[in-house]
């Protein structure tokens, strides 16, 4: 007994002296020195609350908050004799619940999951040696910390045993957003902690090995429950949905448009990737639907000049026949795709002004109705197909306003669909919801979208309709909420090491076309910029596979770096473009590099002023390290606009020492020498072309059109042209005027993004980077001198 | 006062050239030369480079300037002084002009677009020629802002390349390239008169028009100059 307290004593004192803990020799390992305690909201040491009980072999226990997640906690038991150990943790009103058992070892780590914000736990350690006697640790506390401060209020409007139970995952779709999980009370007891891109659809999947399957902005991730990430996939522009397949291939939802009959269409094109980003199949609809049929608003809605047409929002791969069921909420059918040949193999769904190829795929409705503007269709375990009808308004005129989850059974024999349940949602929404089977059969509802009102509803019915279980989240808007069970949550995490291995993001920071990125710890406008070091990332416009350094000698190869300290960020190149020369007979008949730094503003703030930029010489400069320069020439040429009257080459800049006058647009157009469909990612929001002198991002000029971003809108100047025509007689200021209808740009061609960010847009006109400052001058001075004159 | 500093500039520079055109080592004869542009007009149909019909409806190169060089015989210590690094003492490059100027007797500004469905012949003007060897000549596309010049609503003034065809495929690039192609050229004391004669057909019948229309177009600039000789 003596020795017993002796080791527990040792344990409170874990947090306190590592050093003098830990046993003698090897025979007791120590707590690495990572898991040392660290402070969180409410950290609380461990103490000894009870006297154990038939403890008769010498072990510690150390309970630590988690360093980043104030709803985890972190707890180390090491044993002097190889034992199995398991945990338990509780709290007053909480059912108690038990980890999965270590492997035989002296050293156990686990991370706790699922714990209430400020709520105090008692966990011990159940302990079995390999004579299998089995002892029960001293109970330790620990008080669990606050929430983020981001978490929408939930309210739990009906509680019941019959449950499925477990932590029950969502996101807001409103940037920035973070996930959250909630429990049967309906109380938060899970957030994930990491900073992700959180894409305006944001979706956790829940794998049947307990993995978790986030679907990011352009990313894929796979994590397990303590947020650890197990795999990345960077992706192209997707949108809506991605299916992980079992050789961990990638089936997402890509968007394409084409002119048909005078008009553009905006369809859907399922992708396969591998895990190394390579397309191994894909579907387009334009090669398989009838693009004359627009049944209704959705279809006929037009955006940025585009019929959303197909307007697909789900995928559901089928193991057992190879194929794939894709959601068209446009078309407000879903489409059962053959993997292998591409074939539609049948639509279920409204037949109505359906093109006479496809008349024998539809089946015959024998009762009940069709669904409308559907999501989130699925194959159940009884066979039938569960999907959640939002049933639109404008698609149903007439026709009372519901939405509502159905299931339709089909004989694909004789091509029948039966409706054989419903279940009417308790709010409409005109867009988002999902549908989840669990594992006991109930079905999970994911109400969240907009139309009733405002707040979104989670509930879990079963299958004679009872509502078992219903949260409602305040003010918020969900896309696809998530079940995982208990049970997978307290599984041992070599289940998961037992999946086969995903590769992950090759070490540095690489876009979503593949362009390799700069990396600098403690600077988050380094990412932004293209490694130009790496050949791979060199245009190669004339397809002739060389670098202007392997034409006109080494000192061309481009050279950027980017460092930081607390408040500037400096930009180092030596001025040598990533992309092919070409000779515009301008001053040299080969190109030039030269030595450039900038400093900037690390955080600029949005100021009330404007401040002209310099008439002549740099206003910022790109992320591949190239000098930008304003909307004018100078003075020989009577300050003319460049682009309108000069010679720009296929990137929107000239000259030897080579400036950008309008958007770069090689890097969005041209494949470079490591295969990247461009350099960066094109027609796509959100992404960083270049800095202004006064620090704000210039960004490429798209946003998202929509929460789902299903599409991204050109982002327009309001900058009218006055001019005659006569462009090399007219200086560019005096004959543009500033006209705020024209579009959400200020007079310097900056706005105020969906995340309260200020930026400016490369616009395709007038006045292509920006026209004045709205951030802090201290800086530009010094990086051009004319600035002010 | 910009405008100022401009021409104090800009005189430093003309400075610099003519002490370049009348150094020390040799004295530059000059001679004039006529030079006529001849295209050959394209059919309106014909099978592309993957055996496919191609018809056009439109078909507009807009041509910028055509300068020829002079083989490098400069001695090296005016090799030097012509260096950047003098240049941009006198002038910094980041305020040089670069801009639509033509004060070069080496070359020819054209900033005209043509058809090419329809034969051009055009005298385009005089070059006045330093007598000696030329071995590249830089031909330059480019928009241009000459007056509209409309075909079915669209100024083609303002592309350098502009293509439609019968599939309504609109094929166009509204930005400058210029290429260095080697001539052999002698220039004597005695009169000459060259021909630029540019034709596009073998260009076009060497596209695959299958791509997507803004790499048929790169397709076509990069080609062009192969299909350019002078005589």
């Amino acid at each position: 007994m003596p020795t017993i307290i002796a080791k527990t004593s040792c344990a409170i004192m874990l947090s306190l002296l590592l050093i003098s803990c830990g046993g003698s020799g090897d025979t007791t390992p120590s707590i690495p020195p990572n898991e040392t305690p660290t402070p969180t909201p409410t950290p609380t040491p461990s103490v000894p609350e009870t006297p154990p009980a038939q403890d008769t072999s010498e072990h510690t226990i150390s309970v630590n908050n988690h360093p980043q997640n104030t709803l985890m906690a972190q707890v180390a038991v090491t044993t002097t004799e190889n034992s199995l150990v398991s945990l338990e943790y509780q709290a007053q009103g909480i059912a108690a619940k038990e980890t999965y058992q270590s492997d035989s070892s002296k050293a156990h780590a686990f991370t706790l999951v699922g714990l209430r914000a400020n709520t105090t736990y008692t966990i011990t350690a159940n302990i079995t040696n390999e004579q299998s006697q089995t002892v029960t640790s001293q109970s330790q506390t620990l008080t669990t910390g606050a929430l983020p401060t981001d978490a929408p209020m939930v309210e739990l409007v009906n509680g019941s045993a019959q449950s499925n139970g477990g932590i029950t995952f969502f996101a807001s779709t409103t940037t920035p957003s973070r996930f959250y999980g909630v429990d049967e009370s309906g109380e938060y007891v899970w957030y994930l902690h990491q900073d992700v891109p959180m894409s305006v659809s944001p979706t956790i999947k829940v794998l049947t090995d307990g993995r978790l399957m986030l679907l990011l902005s352009r990313e894929v991730r796979l994590i397990d429950i303590t947020g650890q990430t197990l795999a990345t996939y960077s992706l192209p522009a997707y949108h809506h949905d991605a299916v992980l397949l079992s050789n961990n291939n990638l089936l997402i939802l890509t968007s394409e448009v084409q002119t048909h009959n005078g008009e553009q269409l905006k369809g859907d094109k399922i992708l396969e990737l591998t895990p190394q980003g390579d397309t191994v199949w894909q579907w387009s609809s334009f090669d398989h639907l009838d693009t004359s049929r627009f049944p209704g608003a959705l279809a006929n809605r037009v955006i940025n000049g585009q019929k959303d047409w197909t307007h697909s929002n789900a995928l559901f791969y089928i193991e057992h026949d190879d194929t794939i069921m894709l959601s068209s909420r446009s078309q407000s059918w879903v489409i059962n795709i053959n993997h292998s040949s591409g074939d539609i193999e049948w639509i279920l769904g409204d037949s109505q002004s359906a093109s006479v190829p496809a008349s024998d795929k539809f089946f015959n409705l024998t009762s009940g109705t069709w669904m409308a503007s559907q999501h989130a269709a699925m194959l159940t375990s009884l066979g039938d197909i569960l999907l959640y009808d939002n049933r639109n308004e404008a698609e149903l005129a007439g026709a009372t306003n519901y939405s509502r989850t159905v299931r339709y059974d089909l004989n694909t024999s004789a091509m029948t669909a039966q409706q054989t349940w419903q279940y009417v949602a308790p709010k409409y929404t005109q867009s988002l919801g999902d549908v989840d089977e669990l594992s006991n059969g109930n079905v999970l509802i994911t109400a969240g979208g907009p139309g009733t009102h405002n707040d979104a509803h989670i509930i879990e019915v079963d299958s004679q309709s009872q509502e078992i279980w219903h949260i409602a989240i305040a003010d918020t808007s969900v896309y696809r909420a998530e079940r995982i069970e208990w049970s997978q949550i307290l599984a041992p995490p070599s289940t998961q090491a037992n999946q086969p291995s995903v590769p992950t993001t090759p070490t540095g920071n690489v876009n979503a076309n593949g362009t390799t990125m700069l990396q600098v710890e403690g600077c988050s406008q380094a990412s932004h910029f293209v490694d130009t070091n790496d050949r791979n990332n060199y245009i190669d416009y004339n397809l002739d596979g060389q670098t202007n350094a392997d034409l006109y000698g080494d000192n061309l190869t481009p050279t950027v770096a980017v460092t930081c300290d607390e408040n500037s960020v400096t930009v180092t190149s030596n001025g040598a473009t990533n992309f092919d020369w070409v000779n515009l007979g301008q001053g040299g008949a080969t190109p030039n590099a030269g030595a450039y730094q900038w400093v900037i503003p690390k955080s600029p703030t949005l100021t009330n002023t404007t401040q002209s930029i310099p008439l002549l010489g740099v206003v910022g400069f790109t992320v591949t390290g190239i000098q930008i320069f304003g909307p004018n020439e100078n003075a020989a040429d009577n300050y003319a606009d460049p682009v309108t009257d000069g010679l720009l080459n296929y990137c929107g800049g000239h000259t030897r020492q080579y400036h950008f006058h309008e958007r770069a647009k090689c890097f969005f157009q041209w494949q470079t020498l490591g295969g990247a469909d461009s350099l960066l990612p094109a027609q796509t929001a959100n992404v960083v072309l270049g800095y202004a002198l006064d620090g704000f991002p210039i960004m490429s000029p798209y946003q998202c059109s929509d929460q789902a971003c299903i599409l991204a809108i050109k982002v327009e100047s309001s900058y009218r042209y006055t001019g005659s025509g006569d462009y090399a007689n007219e200086n560019a200021w005096d004959n543009h005027q500033y006209e705020e209808s024209l579009s959400p740009l200020d007079q310097c061609n900056g706005m105020i993004d969906q995340n309260g960010n200020y930026a400016y847009y490369a616009t395709d006109t007038f006045p292509y980077y920006m026209a004045c400052y709205r951030g802090p001058t201290d800086y530009i001075s010094v990086n051009n001198p004319r600035f002010g004159q | 006062m910009s405008r100022l500093i401009g021409l104090v500039l800009l005189g430093l520079l003309c400075s610099s050239t003519q002490s370049l055109a009348h150094g020390d080592e040799e004295l530059l004869q000059i001679q004039k030369v006529r030079l006529q542009l001849n295209i050959e007009p394209i059919a309106a149909n014909f099978i592309d480079a993957n055996n496919k019909p191609v018809t056009l409806t439109q078909a507009y190169l807009s041509l910028f300037s055509v300068e020829m060089i002079r083989c490098p015989t400069l001695p090296k210590h005016v090799k030097r002084r012509t260096s950047s690094n003098l240049l941009n003492w006198i002038i910094p490059a980041a305020y040089a002009n670069h801009g639509v100027r033509f004060d070069k007797p080496t070359q020819i500004p054209i900033m005209q677009s043509f058809n090419l469905l329809t034969p051009t012949t055009l005298d385009l003007g005089e070059l006045s020629l330093p007598v000696g060897h030329y071995c590249e000549m830089n031909i330059t596309l480019a928009k241009n802002s000459k007056p509209l010049l409309a075909e079915q609503g669209v100024n083609v003034n303002r592309y350098s390349l502009y293509l439609t065809t019968n599939a309504d495929a609109k094929i166009n690039a509204n930005y400058a390239y210029g290429k260095n192609t080697f001539i052999a050229l002698d220039i004597s004391d005695k009169s000459h008169e060259l021909t630029l004669a540019i034709n596009p057909a073998k260009l076009f019948t060497a596209i695959d028009f299958g791509q997507s229309e803004s790499h048929i177009a790169r397709s076509i600039l990069l080609n062009f100059h192969q299909q350019v000789e002078l005589n």
